[in-house]
C-alpha cells in the first residue's frame, strides 16, 4: 500500500502500488549459520549431514548457477522459484517485493545470515536493493525452515526467504582472498565491487565487502495497443523512462570466528543509497519528482555453543537502524520533505536439546523492541516490544521425519498520540511430516501451519488512517507433496517435485473507505483461498570432460480469490497480480572456460485490480535471457579473471509487471571479474 | 562432436521461446460494454443523455467515461477509448470534473494534469489544454475558468506553490491568463457579478487549511477580496436566488464537515456568509429549491461510515428529509460519491464508488426517492453532466448519433440559428413576446419534458416570468393567416440571473391614499408641502424598513411593490404581510382570536403593459369572507368630508376619550351616514393634508364589523380575526395566516383569475367601524415579503 503522504481529503492514494515510495527500508541483517549447520559450499552442494534436516526441501539457488543466471538483485534469483510472485516496478532501483503463493509479501521473512530484516512500518522488504555481488545462496521455504534450531523468529512467518552472504575460503596456505569486479552496461550502469578475506588466525577471519551502484535508470519502453478488428495498430508510443536513477553504496564486514565448542560471528552493514521513484505512467505524464534516500545499518552477530553432551545453544543479537528521506519535488503535486528513522534491537537465545539420537527439543526465546520516528505532523511517534517463544521437536525414525512447532508472540505497543492499543497474542502452530520408505526415490510430505502478521505501524497509526484497534492478519497452510530423485549414470541428478497447497488468508487488512471522500482506515476485512499446485524438474549432467550441464523447469498454478463477501463485485474472483498460470526454465551449461546460460520466465494473464473484467486484464508476459561467459586462468598462481556478457529481455518484449511501469526492453550488460 | 550438442540444444530452446514469444498479443484497444436499464424512453425528452466520468483511482490512469442515453435506456461504459482509439495511454488519471459548454465536452482530469475537449455530442477529442493539477472547470463569455492547485511561482517563499484559476479561451484552447488565489482551490463559481468564487482548500498545507473564498474580477483577472467561510473548503454552487452553498470538508478530526450559505444583504451587498448549517456535507445537487447532499461521516467506535441523503430547502434553509432514498434501498450503497439531478424530470443520480479500487454503481431513483434502476460504471463514478436540450424534430437515437453540427450551442450563438427568437432574460422579470405578423389567431405554446407542449396564449402577445436560472423555455408560435394557411415561429428563452441580487422584500410605494384616521398625517408623517408622490415614496420607505403604515378608516390604502415580479406558485402561499394585530390577552378572547385585529383587503395587479406604473386590472384577493354575503358586501363606497373650519367638536358624554364623536363626515352607498371620531390622544388633522380635494371616495369590499364592546362601558373593545385572507388581522408569526396566495385573485364579478405574477400590491382598510376611544378601525401595514426569493 501506498499510504496517505497527506493527510487532507483531495489527493488519492494509491491503493494497489505497494509500499513504493514512502519507506521501503529493507531492514537488513545478518548472521549465525556455523559451518555445520548450514548447506553451501560454492560450486558444491553439500547435502545435510543430519538425516531428519529439511523435512520440506527448499527451493534454493546458490554458488555458481546463482551467479551466473541473475547478475543484479535477490528479487532475480527469486523469479526463478516455484510459487513465488515478484513484484517488479520497473528499472535499476525498483522496487521489488515478494509474495509467496499469493499470501502477501507482509507473511514472507526475510533473513539475512540467519537474523531477521524487519520494516515495522509497512512490513515489506524491498529485495531490489539486495545486490547478489556478496550473496552466496539464496533459499526460499514454504512454512518455514525445516530446522528447530533457530530463533523463534524463524518459525514465525509463512514463507521465508534467506540469503546467506558469501564465507571466506582460503586455498591451502593462503591468509588473503582478493576479487574485484565491475559491471557496466545499459542504463549507463557503473556497478564496481571488491571483496578481501582476511585470515587473522587458523580459527578467525575477517571478511570486506564494498559494492557501489551508480545508473541513470533510464530506458526506452514502448505502449501500443490494436484495434482487435482490424489488427491496425492505432498508436504505438516509444517513450524514455525517467527519475529511476540510483546510486547506492553498500559496505559489509564481518568477522567468523571458530572457538573451541563455538562459533561467534559478527557482521557490520551499511547501505546508502539515494534514487528516484519512476512511478506510474499515465496519460499525458511522463516524469514524476519522487525521490528515496536510504540509510541502513545494523550490526548482528550470532554465537552458538555447542559444549560435549545434548545441549546447544545460539545467541543472536542486533541493532539496526533505518533512515529514509522521502521527498516529492513534482511541481505539480504536494512538496513532500519527510525523514522516517526505524531502529531495531533484537535477542534471541536457541537452546537445542538431543534427548535421543532421534529426537531434538528445541526451546527459543525471542525479544525486540523496534520504534520509529518521522518529522511528520502529529506522527505517532511508535514504539513495540515483541516477544516470542517458541517450543519445537522433531523426530525421525526410519523413512519418518517429523518435526511441530508452537510459538507464542507477544505484542505491545505505545504511541505518543492515541491511547496505548491492547497487548496483542497469536499462535503460530506448525507440523511438518515426510516419508521415504528405504531407499525408494520417491518421497511424501505434507505441513499444516497457522501463522499470522502483526498489523504494522502504518496499518496502526498512520495518520488519520491507522486504525489502533486491528487483530493480526492471519493465514492457514495445507501442503501435501512428492519428490522423485532418479538421479543415476550420466544424470548426475533428476529430481521432480510437485505439492499441491490449499492456503486461506483471514482478516486480511485491508483499506477501506472512510466518511468523507479518500479517506481511508484499515480493517481486518478480507478474504482469500488460495489453491495451488507447484512441479518442479531438475536435471544436471556431465556429458563428457570438462562439461557440464544444468536445467530446471518449475511450473506454478494458483487459484487464489477473495471471498470476502458475496456482495463483493469480485467475489471469487482471482486477487490481482497473482497469475494462474506461471513458470520458469534456466539452463546453465559449461565446458572448459565457457559458460552459456540461459533463463525463461513466464507470467500469465492477470488481473490488475480485485474485480475479474476486461477493463482490468493484464496479458502474459515472458522474457528470455542468455548470458556467455569465459573464464581465464592469469598466469599468476590462483588468479583468475570471468568476462560475462548477458542479454536480458532477448526478444524485447514491452511489458508491465505491475500495470503503469513499464519494464525495460532488452538490455545487456558486461561484467568483468578478477579473484585470486 | 559432443560439444556442438549444447549450442544446437540451445538453439532449439530459442526457437521454441520465439515461437512462444507471438502468443503474445498487443494490447487491445479498450472496448465500450453496454449495459441496458429497460428504462428507455423511447422518445426525446429534452435532455438526451448524460456522461459520467469515472476518476478511476491515481496512478491507475483508469479515468473514464460512459454515456447513457435516454432515449434507448442503454448505458454505454468506456466510450473514450473507442471514439478516440488513437490517444495514447487513454484518458487518464484521475477524472476530476466534466462540464457541457457549448457543443463542447470539457473533462478535468487531475493527475494527467489536462483538461481533455470533445465533441459533446460524439465524444470525440477535439484537444486538450495542459493545466498543472486541474480541478474544477467553470465557464462565462466564451472563457474556461480552471481551478489549480497550481499557480504562478509564488513570492512568499518557504511556502509552497497556491493554486490558481486559469482562464481558457474555449475558441482556440489557449490559456489566455492566469490569477493566483489561495492553496488548493476546488470547486469555483461565476456570478453575474463578473466575479468567480473559488473555494481554497489548503489541502496540502494540512493543518494549516486555507478558510477563505477568493473572489476573482473577471475583468482585470485579479483576487480582489476574499470571505472567511470554514476551513478547507470544497465546493461552491449557485442557486436559483443567487447565492451560493459552499461546503468545508472540516480537519477530520475536531472541525467536522459544514455547509455555508453565502449571499447578499440589504446592509451589506457584497457575498458573504448569512447562514451556517451545522450539518456535513460531501456532495451537493440544487434543482429549484431543492439542495439535494450526500454526507457520509466515520463512526469510529462502530468502525463504519453513517450516511445521510438529505434535502435542504434552499429558501427556507431547513432540513426537509435525511432520507431522500425513501424505499430503503439506501443501505445497498457502500459509498455514496456523486449526486446529480436530471434537470427536467427531477430523477436523482446517486454513484457508488465502493472500495475506489473496483468497479462502481450508478443508481437512479425517482424524484420521490423509489429507485428505478442501476448499472456498473468504472472505478469511482462522480461526475455527471446532462446534455442539453435536442432541436425538435432530430428524432429519436442518442446525441452520440447526431450531426455535432446540430446541436445545441446557446453560449456560441447557435441558438440563434436553431430558433426564429432567441432571448436571454433575467429570471423574475416578465418577457412579453409579440408575434411578428398580425393573423386571425394565435397560440403559444411551451414545448414540455415529455415531449408535449403547454398552451399559454391565444392572444398575439405572450407573457412568461421564467423563474429558474440556468433554463431554457422552448416557446412556439403558431398564427392562422388570412389564407387558412399556419405561420409558425419559435423562441428560446435563456434564463439568466439578476445582476443586482433581487430583495425579498417590498423595495417601493406608489400610491398612499389612507382615510381619515388618528394616525394620519403620522404614519407616515406629513411634512409642510408634501404632495401625493412624497407621501407614496414615504410610505414605501416605511414599508421597506417594516414600519408601519395607518390606512385610516374604511378604504384607505397603500400601494406597493419589489424589486421584481412575484412569481404565482400555484396552490402554494406567495406573499407575506406584516401587520400589528395582536389578541388580547385575556384567554377567554384570545382563545377565539379576539384582541386587535383592523383586517385589511388585498388587492394585486400585474403590469400588464410594462410601464411600471399600477395602472392595470386590479384582482382583490379574496379571503375567507368573501364569498358570505353577510360578512362581505361587495361593490361597497363610502365619501369622506373635509371637515370646515367652523365645525364645533361634539364630545361623547359616555365616552370622555371622544373629544369629538362627529368629527369628519362620511355617506355611504347604502344610505347611511356616520363620522370618524377624534379622540384625546391624537390632536392632529385626521384628513389627509396632501390631499387638494375637500371630498375622498373610496369603494370596494365591506368586511362586517368584528368589534364587540365586553365590558358594558365602552372600555373594552375585542375586534375579532377573520379567519384568513386579511392583513392586519393575526399576528405576524401566524405565517400562514399573513400569507397570500394570487390563485385567491377574483376579478368584480367574483370569477376567479388565474395570474402568473403580480407587480402591485393594494391592501385597504376592510371595516368601517369606530370603537370608542380606540378610535376608528384602521389597518396598519408593514413590510411585504416574497417567499420564494
Amino acid at each position: 500500500m501506498r499510504i496517505n503522504i497527506i493527510s487532507h481529503g483531495t489527493v488519492r492514494h494509491l491503493l494497489c502500488a505497494a509500499a513504493l515510495y514512502f519507506i521501503v527500508s529493507a531492514g537488513q541483517s545478518a548472521a549465525q549459520s556455523s559451518l555445520t549447520d548450514s548447506v553451501h559450499a560454492i560450486g558444491e552442494v553439500t547435502v545435510a549431514a543430519r538425516s531428519f534436516r529439511e523435512v520440506i526441501p527448499s527451493q534454493k539457488l546458490q554458488g555458481e548457477e546463482l551467479a551466473r543466471l541473475c547478475s543484479h538483485s535477490v528479487a532475480d534469483a527469486l523469479r526463478l522459484f516455484a510459487g513465488v510472485q515478484v513484484k517488479d516496478y520497473g528499472g535499476v532501483g525498483g522496487i521489488k517485493t515478494i509474495n509467496i503463493r499469493s499470501m502477501g509479501s507482509h507473511h514472507v521473512g526475510v533473513f539475512y545470515d540467519g537474523v531477521q530484516l524487519s520494516n515495522v512500518q509497512n512490513g515489506q522488504v524491498d529485495l531490489g536493493a539486495f545486490s547478489l555481488d556478496n550473496i552466496e545462496a539464496v533459499t526460499l521455504h514454504n512454512g518455514q525452515r525445516s530446522e528447530i534450531f533457530q530463533s523463534a523468529r524463524d518459525f514465525n512467518t509463512a514463507g521465508t526467504v534467506y540469503m546467506w552472504t558469501r564465507r571466506p575460503r582460503f586455498a591451502n596456505g593462503k591468509s588473503l582472498g582478493v576479487s574485484a569486479s565491475v559491471k557496466t552496461g545499459s542504463f549507463d550502469l557503473v556497478n564496481p565491487a571488491a571483496s578481501a578475506d582476511l585470515k587473522l588466525s587458523p580459527r578467525s577471519s575477517v571478511s570486506f565487502s564494498a559494492e557501489h551502484l551508480r545508473s541513470s535508470g533510464e530506458y526506452t519502453f514502448r505502449y501500443r495497443r490494436q484495434n482487435p478488428q482490424t489488427g491496425a495498430i492505432v498508436y504505438d508510443t516509444t517513450a524514455c523512462r525517467h527519475n529511476g536513477d540510483i546510486t547506492a553504496t553498500r559496505v559489509e564486514a564481518a568477522l567468523f570466528s571458530s572457538l573451541p565448542n563455538a562459533e561467534l560471528y559478527l557482521k557490520l552493514y551499511n547501505y546508502t543509497s539515494d534514487r528516484g521513484v519512476p512511478g506510474a505512467i499515465v496519460n499525458n505524464v511522463w516524469r514524476r519528482g519522487e525521490r528515496i534516500g536510504d540509510n541502513n545499518s545494523f550490526a548482528q552477530g550470532t554465537l552458538t555453543l555447542t559444549p560435549q553432551g545434548l545441549y546447544k545453544l545460539k545467541a543472536l543479537g542486533k541493532w539496526a537502524m533505518y533512515r529514509t528521506h522521502y521527498q516529492n519535488n513534482d511541481t505539480s503535486s504536494i512538496k513532500v520533505d519527510n525523514r522516517y528513522t526505524q531502529r531495531e534491537a533484537y535477542a534471541s537465545a536457541a537452546n537445542l536439546f538431543r534427548l535421543t539420537p532421534a529426537w531434538d527439543v528445541s526451546i527459543a526465546l525471542d525479544a525486540a523492541w523496534n520504534d520509529m520516528t518521522a518529522d511528520l505532523y502529529n506522527f505517532a511517534e511508535p514504539t513495540r516490544w515483541t516477544f516470542m517463544s517458541a517450543v519445537a521437536t522433531s523426530v525421525a525414525w526410519r523413512g519418518l521425519k517429523a518435526q511441530a512447532s508452537l510459538v507464542v508472540t507477544l505484542v505491545s505497543d505505545r504511541t505518543e498520540r492515541t491511547a496505548d492499543p491492547p497487548t496483542r497474542k497469536a499462535w503460530t502452530p506448525a507440523v511438518f511430516l515426510s516419508f521415504r520408505p528405504g531407499s525408494c526415490p520417491l518421497a511424501v510430505r505434507a505441513f499444516a501451519k497457522k501463522s499470522f502478521r502483526m498489523p504494522t505501524f502504518n496499518d496502526l497509526y498512520y495518520a488519520d488512517m491507522g486504525n489502533s484497534i486491528l487483530s493480526p492478519e492471519k493465514t492457514m497452510q495445507y501442503n501435501a507433496g512428492l519428490s522423485l530423485n532418479l538421479s543415476s549414470g550420466i544424470l548426475q541428478s533428476l529430481v521432480f517435485q510437485a505439492d499441491v497447497y490449499y492456503n486461506e488468508v483471514t482478516d486480511k487488512i485491508v483499506a477501506y473507505p472512510k466518511g468523507q471522500q479518500f479517506r481511508w482506515t484499515m480493517l481486518n476485512l478480507g478474504k482469500v483461498e488460495i489453491r495451488g499446485f507447484d512441479v518442479s524438474a531438475s536435471a544436471s549432467l556431465a556429458p563428457v570432460a570438462e562439461a557440464s550441464l544444468s536445467a530446471k523447469l518449475q511450473y506454478t498454478l494458483q487459484q487464489a480469490i477473495d471471498v470476502t463477501s458475496r456482495a463483493d463485485a469480485y467475489y471469487r474472483d482471482q486477487i490481482p497480480y497473482v497469475p494462474r498460470h506461471s513458470g520458469s526454465a534456466s539452463l546453465v551449461a559449461s565446458w572448459r572456460g565457457w559458460g552459456l546460460d540461459y533463463s525463461f520466465i513466464y507470467t500469465g494473464e492477470r488481473w490488475s485490480q480485485q474485480e475479474n473484467i476486461i477493463y482490468n486484464y493484464v496479458m502474459p508476459w515472458y522474457t528470455h535471457d542468455v548470458s556467455l561467459l569465459r573464464d581465464f586462468a592469469l598466469r599468476r598462481a590462483d588468479a583468475s579473471l570471468r568476462i560475462q556478457v548477458e542479454v536480458n529481455n532477448l526478444l524485447d518484449q514491452d511489458y508491465d509487471v505491475i500495470v503503469n511501469y513499464p519494464m525495460p526492453g532488452r538490455n545487456a550488460r558486461l561484467t568483468l571479474r578478477y579473484s585470486m | 562432436m559432443p560439444t556442438l550438442k549444447y549450442p544446437r540444444l540451445i538453439f532449439t530452446l530459442l526457437c521454441l521461446a520465439a515461437a512462444l514469444d507471438a502468443c503474445r498479443d498487443v494490447d487491445y484497444v479498450i472496448p465500450p460494454t453496454e449495459e441496458d436499464t429497460g428504462a428507455g424512453s423511447g422518445g426525446s425528452g429534452s435532455v438526451s443523455g448524460f456522461y459520467l466520468l469515472n476518476e478511476g483511482n491515481m496512478g491507475s490512469n483508469k479515468a473514464s467515461l460512459d454515456f447513457y442515453d435516454f432515449s434507448t435506456g442503454v448505458y454505454t461504459r468506456n466510450i473514450y477509448s473507442d471514439r478516440n482509439p488513437t490517444t495514447v495511454k487513454e484518458l487518464g488519471d484521475v477524472g476530476n470534473d466534466i462540464q457541457v459548454y457549448g457543443s463542447r465536452l470539457y473533462v478535468v482530469v487531475n493527475c494527467s494534469n489536462k483538461v481533455e475537449v470533445l465533441n459533446a455530442a460524439t465524444g470525440v477529442r477535439i484537444g486538450h489544454v495542459d493545466i498543472p493539477n486541474c480541478r474544477y472547470v467553470r465557464f462565462a463569455g466564451g472563457k474556461a475558468y480552471v481551478s489549480s492547485y497550481v499557480g504562478p511561482v509564488s513570492l512568499d517563499k518557504g511556502r509552497a506553490t497556491r493554486g490558481a484559476v486559469y482562464e481558457v479561451d474555449t475558441a482556440s484552447l489557449a490559456i489566455t491568463r492566469v490569477c493566483q488565489v489561495g492553496y488548493q482551490p476546488e470547486e469555483l463559481e461565476i456570478m453575474d457579478d463578473g466575479l468567480i468564487y473559488v473555494a481554497n482548500s489548503g489541502g496540502y498545507m494540512a493543518p494549516d487549511y486555507e478558510d477563505e473564498i477568493s473572489v476573482v474580477d473577471i475583468e482585470s483577472m485579479t483576487e480582489v477580496r476574499r470571505i472567511k467561510v470554514g476551513i478547507n473548503l470544497h465546493r461552491v454552487r449557485r442557486d436559483s436566488h443567487g447565492r451560493l452553498w459552499v461546503s468545508s470538508r472540516g480537519d477530520y478530526e475536531g472541525v467536522p464537515s459544514n455547509l455555508f450559505l453565502l449571499g447578499r444583504s440589504v446592509d451589506n451587498p457584497d457575498i458573504h456568509v448569512i447562514d451556517t448549517l451545522d450539518m456535513p456535507c460531501s456532495e451537493m445537487a440544487i434543482r429549484g429549491d431543492s439542495l439535494f447532499f450526500i454526507a457520509s461521516e466515520w463512526d469510529n467506535y462502530e468502525q463504519k461510515n453513517t450516511v445521510s441523503y438529505g434535502i435542504i430547502n434552499t429558501r427556507t434553509r431547513q432540513l426537509v428529509t435525511s432520507h431522500f432514498i425513501t424505499d430503503g434501498t439506501e443501505a445497498d450503497i457502500t459509498m455514496p460519491y456523486g449526486l446529480a439531478l436530471h434537470p427536467t424530470l427531477g430523477d436523482i443520480y446517486v454513484t457508488d464508488a465502493k472500495n475506489y479500487v473496483s468497479s462502481g454503481s450508478l443508481m437512479c431513483y425517482s424524484r420521490d426517492g423509489k429507485l428505478k434502476w442501476t448499472v456498473k460504471t468504472g472505478d469511482i463514478p462522480a461526475h455527471i453532466v446532462f446534455l442539453g436540450v435536442k432541436p425538435s424534430g432530430s428524432g429519436g437515437g442518442s446525441i452520440i448519433e447526431d450531426d455535432a453540427d446540430k446541436d445545441l450551442d446557446y453560449d456560441d450563438g447557435k441558438l440563434e440559428a436553431l430558433y426564429d427568437h432567441v432571448f436571454r432574460v433575467p429570471r423574475l422579470k416578465k418577457l412579453f413576446l409579440e408575434a411578428d405578423l398580425v393573423a386571425y389567431s394565435y397560440r403559444w405554446t411551451m414545448r414540455t419534458d415529455d415531449g408535449g407542449e403547454e398552451l399559454l396564449s391565444t392572444d398575439r402577445r405572450c407573457l412568461l416570468i421564467p423563474e429558474t436560472v440556468g433554463d431554457t423555455l422552448l416557446l412556439d408560435v403558431r398564427m392562422g393567416m388570412a389564407d387558412g394557411d399556419f405561420v409558425s415561429e419559435s423562441y428560446a428563452i435563456v434564463v439568466t440571473c439578476e445582476s443586482k441580487a433581487y430583495s425579498p422584500y417590498t423595495a417601493i410605494g406608489y400610491e398612499y391614499r389612507p382615510a381619515p384616521g388618528q394616525f394620519v398625517n403620522t404614519m407616515p408623517p406629513y411634512e409642510e408641502g408634501d404632495d401625493e408622490a412624497d407621501m407614496a415614496r414615504k410610505a414605501g420607505q416605511c414599508l421597506a424598513n417594516d414600519e408601519m403604515v395607518s390606512l385610516g378608516a374604511y378604504g384607505g390604502y397603500v400601494t406597493f411593490g419589489f424589486d421584481h415580479t412575484i412569481v404565482n406558485h400555484r396552490g402554494e402561499s406567495d406573499f407575506h404581510i406584516n401587520g400589528n394585530a395582536f389578541y388580547s390577552d385575556v384567554a377567554q378572547y384570545s382563545s377565539r382570536r379576539g384582541g386587535s385585529c383592523e383586517p385589511g383587503i388585498v388587492m394585486v395587479s400585474l403590469d400588464a403593459n410594462g410601464n411600471g406604473v399600477p395602472d392595470d386590472p386590479w384582482y382583490e384577493l379574496a379571503g375567507s369572507a368573501y364569498h358570505y354575503p353577510d360578512s362581505c358586501r361587495r361593490d361597497y363606497e363610502v365619501t369622506y368630508f373635509r371637515t370646515g373650519e367652523d365645525h364645533a367638536a361634539v364630545p361623547d358624554p359616555a365616552d370622555n376619550s371622544v373629544t369629538d364623536a362627529e368629527y369628519i363626515m362620511w355617506v355611504d352607498n347604502d344610505g347611511r351616514s356616520g363620522h370618524v371620531p377624534k379622540n384625546v390622544f391624537h390632536k392632529q388633522d385626521y384628513y389627509p393634508a396632501w390631499i387638494a380635494a375637500d371630498e375622498m371616495t373610496f369603494r370596494g369590499s365591506l368586511l362586517r364589523q368584528n368589534a364587540v364592546e365586553t365590558s358594558g362601558e365602552k372600555r373594552y373593545y375585542v375586534l375579532y380575526a377573520y379567519w384568513w385572507g386579511y392583513v392586519d388581522n393575526h399576528p405576524n408569526a401566524a405565517l400562514g395566516l399573513t400569507s397570500f396566495d394570487i390563485d385567491w385573485a377574483v376579478d368584480e364579478a367574483g370569477r376567479s383569475v388565474s395570474l402568473p405574477g403580480v407587480d402591485f400590491i393594494r391592501v385597504y382598510t376592510g371595516v368601517n367601524q369606530a370603537c370608542g376611544w380606540l378610535g376608528e378601525t384602521s389597518t396598519e401595514v408593514g413590510r411585504a415579503t416574497d417567499l420564494w426569493l
